[in-house]
C-alpha cells in the first residue's frame, strides 16, 4: 500500500463520490443548516471532527467485537448508539474545556446524531471492504482518511452552497413561488451536474 | 440512587427484548440469506443452472488439463446431478482471458461465459453478443467454431478452454491412444515439427508421466493409403528402442492391425538395429515402411549438419557454398546436392515484413525444374488465425512454378498484409533463382 | 388492506380520520417538513425502489410509534432518546433482515439506505412528538398515516423520474411480485434524460414539486387574502347601510 491510496481515498470520498451532492447523505442538514455561511461552516467543522472520529471508533468495533463474535447483523444498532454516545461525549468535553469552541460548535452536535453522512460512512466503510483490500490495519486509515475526505466534501459542499443562498435570499426578481426550499433545491441539482464532471480525476 | 437502577433496570429490558427481536429475525432470515448471499458470488452458475443448490450442491475439483483448472460438479436440492461447469483461462498476445463452460450431464453446452480478460473489451464485446450462442445446445465433444468472428484471438482461447473442457469431458483419444503402449503416461506435449522426406511432416511428441518423467517420444504423422489418409504415430521408448505404431482412430487401428503387428517384432529393439527389409511385401506393411524409413533415416543421422539440410531437400546430401542474394529480404542461399552430387535445389533463407511488429522469418526451397519444393514459416507474430489463412495458402504453391496461384489474392483473403509479404518473398527468390539458372 | 382498517376506525371518530390523512398533504413530511430527505432523494430513481422504502419505513414508523406509546410511562427523562434510538434501529434491524432473505434485489438497489432508516428524522421525530405524548391507536394511525404519505412523496417522486430518465414505469425489477414487466413503455428513448435517473435529477425534481406545491399554497392564500378582504368591504358596507337606516328612522323620527 503507497501513498496513492490515501490520496485516492480523499479525492474520492470528498469530490467524486461527494456525500451530499452524489450521495445523497446529510441532505437535510445540507438544507437546514445552509442560509448563513457563519453556520454551515460551524456544522462542518463539527460533522468533519464527529465523523472522523466515528470512522476510528466503528471501524475496530466491527472487525474486533462484532466480527469475532459473529454478531455483524447488530451493525445497525452497535453504530447508532457509538455515534450517538460519542456526540454526547464529544459535547460534555467541549463543554468542559473550551467555551468558545462550544459556542460555535455546541449547537449543531445534537442535530449531527441524526446525520446520515455520519453513519452513512461508518456503514460504507465496513461494505467497502477496505479490511479485504488493505488488511485489517492499514485499512482502519484507509476508512479513517476516507470519512475525513467525506467531511471535507460536505465542508466544501456546505460553504459553496451557503454563499450562493446568502445572495439568492437577496435576489428580488425571483417567482414568488420558486422563492426558498425550491430553488434551493434546483442550485444543489446544477451542483450535483457540475461535481459529476470530476468523476475522471481519480 | 433508586432513580439509577430504574433507568438501569429500563435500559436493560430494553436492550434484552430489542437483541432477542434480532437475535430472533437472524436465525430465522438466516439460511435464506446465506443462499442470497451464496447467489450472488456465485451469479456466473445460477444463471447457467437455474436449480443449483448454491450452498451444499457444487463440488469443486482442481484438474490440470490443459487449460481447464477447476472442474465443479453441479447438484440442485434434491441432490440429483444437474450438470458440470469448467473454469479455465487462457493468455494470447492482448492479455488474459477467463471463461466459465457450463455443460448439462448429457455433454449439451448451456451457456459460455468470459468471467474476467484483459483483451480488448471493444472486440470482446460484439464477440460474446454475435458469437457465443451458437456454443448454446452443442455438444462439447463436437464443438462447431465459428470461422470469421473479428475477434480471432479471444475467440482462439474462448475456442481452446473449450477443447480442454471437452477432453476432460470425452477423455483424450489421443492420451488413449499414447497409454495402449505406454500405460503410465499422464501428460503430452509437442516438442517441434520437421520435415522427414518419405514421412512429410513429422510432429515430435514426448510423453510423460505423473512424476514428470519422460517415459518415450511419439513421432506422429499422416500417412496415405488407397487415396486415404490416416494419422499414425511411430513410437519410441525413452531408451531409444522401437515401442510400437499408434493409430489414433478405430477404423484405422483395425484396418491396419496385421501391419502393426508386423512392427511388433522390432519391439524393445534399438532403432538403429531395425531392419525394414526383412518386413512382408504387402500393401499396408509398405505403407508404413516408407513412413518409418523416412523417419528413421533423420532420426539416425549423427551428421548434424545434414540433418539441417534434410529439413530442406530430403535428396541432400551436402550443401553448396553459401551467399548472400540481391534483395533485402532474402538473407542466405546456398544449393543443395544429392547423392550422386548434382544439383538438387535451391535454399533462401529471408524475413520479410508483414503485418505483425516483428518480420515473418520463413525459408522456401525452390527444385532444379523451378518448383516450389519445401517452405516454412520458422517465426512470426502476425495476428493469429489471419496469418495462417496466408500461411495455409502456401500449401497450394508446393509444386507450382509460376506465380500466377499466389497472385489469385482469394488465398489470402482477409490477410492481405501477411499475405503480400509472403508474396514478396517468394518473388525474390524466384527471381533470383531464375537468374542463376539463366533462365 | 392496512390503510382500509385504518379507515374504518378512522370513521368512527372523525379526529383519527383527519389523524390519518395529515400525512398526505398538509403534514406531509417530505414536501411541507422537508424530513428524509436523504431517502426521497436516492431511492427514488424508480418508481419500485421508492414503493419499497416506503413499505420499509411503513412498518418501522408503525411499530415504534406503537412501541414508544406503549412504553412511554415507563421510560425515565433522563434515557429517553437513547431509548427510541435502540427501538427504532431494532426496527430498522429486522427490516434489513428481511429484506435481504425475502427481497434481496430490493436490499442491494436501497444498499446503504436501508440501516440509515435508523437516522431518519421523520421516524425519531414523530416518536418524540407525537407517540411519547398520545394512546396507543392514534400513535399506530399517526405512525401509519404519516409513513404512507412519506410513501406517497417518494412514489411521486420515483414516478417523475423514472418516466423522465426511462419513458416507462417497469415493475417486477426489485420487488418479488413474482411478474415483472413494464406498466406503460412510451419507447422514447431517443428523449429519455438520464440525468433525472441520476444524483443531479434527484434535486431538480423535488425543486419543481417544492415549487408547485408553493404556487398551489401561495395562490390559495392569495383567494383566501381576497375573501377576506370581500367579507371586510361587504361588512362595512352593511354597517354603513344600518348606520344610514338608523340616520333615516331617526331623522323620519324626528319628521
Amino acid at each position: 500500500m503507497t501513498w496513492t491510496v490515501f490520496f485516492t481515498a480523499i479525492f474520492s470520498a470528498m469530490l467524486i463520490n461527494n456525500v451530499v451532492l452524489l450521495r445523497f447523505l446529510g441532505v437535510c442538514p445540507f438544507l437546514g443548516v445552509s442560509k448563513k455561511t457563519e453556520s454551515a461552516l460551524g456544522m462542518s467543522m463539527a460533522v468533519t471532527f464527529v465523523m472522523v472520529v466515528a470512522a476510528a471508533v466503528t471501524y475496530p468495533l466491527y472487525y474486533l467485537v462484532l466480527k469475532p463474535l459473529e454478531i455483524e447483523y447488530v451493525q445497525t444498532i452497535a453504530f447508532i448508539l457509538i455515534i450517538a454516545s460519542l456526540v454526547q461525549l464529544v459535547e460534555m468535553f467541549i463543554k468542559k474545556f473550551s467555551k468558545k469552541l462550544y459556542k460555535s460548535l455546541g449547537i449543531y452536535l445534537p442535530l449531527i446524531t441524526t446525520n446520515c453522512a455520519i453513519l452513512g460512512i461508518a456503514v460504507q466503510n465496513i461494505t467497502d471492504n477496505y479490511a479485504d483490500l488493505y488488511g485489517i490495519g492499514p485499512g482502519f486509515f484507509v476508512a479513517v482518511v476516507t470519512a475525513f475526505g467525506a467531511a471535507l466534501g460536505f465542508g466544501l459542499v456546505m460553504f459553496s452552497f451557503s454563499s450562493i443562498r446568502e445572495r439568492l435570499d437577496a435576489a428580488t426578481n425571483l417567482p414568488e413561488s420558486w422563492r426558498g426550499v425550491p430553488v434551493s433545491l434546483i442550485v444543489a441539482g446544477i451542483m450535483a451536474l457540475a461535481f459529476l464532471g470530476l468523476g475522471g480525476i481519480v | 440512587m433508586l432513580d439509577k437502577l430504574r433507568i438501569a433496570l429500563v435500559l436493560l429490558i430494553i436492550g434484552a427484548v430489542s437483541g432477542t427481536l434480532i437475535w430472533g429475525t437472524h436465525t430465522l432470515t438466516y439460511d435464506r440469506i446465506q443462499e442470497n448471499r451464496a447467489r450472488a458470488r456465485l451469479a456466473v452458475y445460477v444463471e447457467m443452472f437455474p436449480e443449483l443448490d448454491v450452498l451444499d450442491g457444487m463440488l469443486f475439483e482442481e484438474v490440470t488439463q490443459g487449460l481447464v483448472q477447476q472442474k465443479i460438479t453441479m447438484r440442485n436440492a434434491a441432490g440429483d446431478l444437474i450438470g458440470y461447469a469448467f473454469l479455465g483461462s487462457d493468455t494470447n498476445a492482448f492479455g488474459f482471458i477467463d471463461v466459465v463452460i457450463g455443460i448439462d450431464p448429457s455433454g449439451k453446452i448451456i451457456d459460455v461465459i468470459i468471467t474476467d480478460h484483459s483483451n480488448t473489451e471493444t472486440y470482446v464485446r460484439p464477440l460474446v453478443a454475435n458469437y457465443f450462442e451458437n456454443f448454446q445446445g452443442q455438444d462439447i465433444t463436437d464443438v462447431n467454431y465459428d470461422a470469421n468472428t473479428g475477434a480471432t484471438q479471444t475467440y482462439t482461447s474462448v475456442q481452446r478452454i473449450i477443447e480442454a473442457a471437452k477432453l476432460l469431458v470425452a477423455g483424450d483419444p489421443v492420451l488413449e491412444a499414447y497409454q495402449s503402449l505406454f500405460t503410465t503416461v499422464e501428460r503430452y506435449e509437442a516438442v517441434q515439427t520437421f520435415s522427414a522426406g518419405d514421412a512429410g511432416t513429422v510432429e515430435e511428441v514426448s510423453l510423460y508421466d505423473n512424476s514428470d518423467d519422460l517415459v518415450g517420444t511419439v513421432y506422429t504423422g499422416v500417412i496415405t493409403y488407397e487415396d486415404e489418409t490416416f494419422e499414425m504415430g511411430f513410437a519410441v521408448n525413452a531408451d531409444e528402442t522401437f515401442a510400437g505404431i499408434i493409430f489414433f482412430d478405430e477404423a484405422a487401428q483395425e484396418a491396419f492391425a496385421s501391419a502393426v503387428a508386423a512392427f511388433d517384432t522390432f519391439k524393445d529393439v534399438d532403432l538403429e538395429a531395425i531392419d525394414l527389409d526383412t518386413l512382408d511385401d504387402e500393401a499396408r506393411i509398405n505403407v508404413l515402411k516408407d513412413f518409418a524409413s523416412g523417419l528413421l533415416r533423420i532420426l539416425l543421422l549423427d551428421d548434424e549438419e545434414l540433418a539441417r539440410l534434410l529439413q530442406f531437400d530430403f535428396n541432400a546430401a551436402r550443401a553448396g557454398e553459401s551467399s548472400v542474394p540481391e534483395s533485402e529480404r532474402l538473407l542466405e542461399t546456398f544449393a543443395i546436392f544429392d547423392e550422386e552430387d548434382a544439383f538438387s535445389s535451391q535454399v533462401y533463407i529471408g524475413e520479410t515484413d508483414g503485418y505483425g511488429s516483428n518480420p515473418i522469418e520463413m525459408w522456401i526451397v525452390i527444385a532444379a525444374d523451378g518448383t516450389i519444393k519445401n517452405y516454412a514459416i520458422v517465426d512470426h507474430n502476425e495476428t493469429d488465425g489471419l496469418g495462417d489463412i496466408a500461411f495455409d495458402a502456401m500449401e497450394i504453391l508446393l509444386g507450382e512454378e509460376n506465380t500466377d496461384n499466389y497472385n489469385q489474392s482469394d488465398a489470402y483473403t482477409g490477410a492481405t498484409v501477411t499475405g503480400n509479404a509472403v508474396r514478396a518473398f517468394i518473388d525474390d527468390a524466384l527471381a533470383d533463382f531464375n537468374e542463376r539458372t539463366g533462365d | 388492506m392496512a390503510a382500509n382498517v385504518a379507515k374504518k376506525t378512522a370513521k368512527k371518530t372523525p379526529g383519527q380520520l383527519a389523524n390519518f390523512t395529515k400525512g398526505f398533504i398538509k403534514e406531509n413530511p417530505v414536501f411541507v417538513f422537508l424530513l428524509g430527505l436523504c431517502p426521497a432523494l436516492a431511492v427514488t430513481s424508480t418508481l419500485e425502489t421508492s414503493l419499497g422504502m416506503g413499505l420499509l419505513v411503513v412498518f418501522v414508523l408503525v411499530l415504534s410509534n406503537i412501541v414508544v406509546s406503549l412504553i412511554k410511562n415507563f421510560i425515565p427523562k433522563e434515557v429517553k432518546i437513547p431509548s427510541y434510538i435502540v427501538i427504532i434501529s431494532t426496527f430498522v434491524t429486522m427490516v434489513g433482515l428481511l429484506t435481504e432473505a425475502y427481497a434481496e434485489n430490493l436490499f442491494e438497489s436501497l444498499g446503504i439506505f436501508i440501516p440509515l432508516i435508523v437516522v431518519n428524522c421523520l421516524i425519531l421525530g414523530r416518536a418524540e412528538s407525537f407517540a411519547s405524548k398520545n394512546n396507543v391507536v392514534s400513535s399506530a394511525i399517526d405512525g401509519l398515516g404519516m409513513a404512507l404519505g412519506f410513501t406517497f412523496a417518494l412514489m411521486l417522486i420515483g414516478v417523475s423520474r423514472e418516466f423522465l430518465s426511462t419513458g416507462a414505469i417497469a415493475y417486477g425489477e426489485y420487488l418479488p411480485l413474482g411478474v415483472s414487466g413494464s406498466i406503460f413503455n412510451f419507447d422514447t428513448h431517443l428523449f429519455n434524460m438520464a440525468v433525472f435517473g441520476g444524483p443531479a435529477g434527484g434535486f431538480i425534481v423535488i425543486g419543481v414539486i417544492l415549487a408547485i406545491l408553493q404556487a398551489i399554497d401561495l395562490n390559495k392564500k392569495k383567494k383566501a387574502e381576497i375573501a377576506r378582504q370581500k367579507m371586510i368591504e361587504e361588512k362595512k358596507r352593511l354597517a354603513l347601510e344600518r348606520k344610514r337606516k338608523k340616520e333615516l328612522e331617526s331623522a323620519g323620527g324626528q319628521a
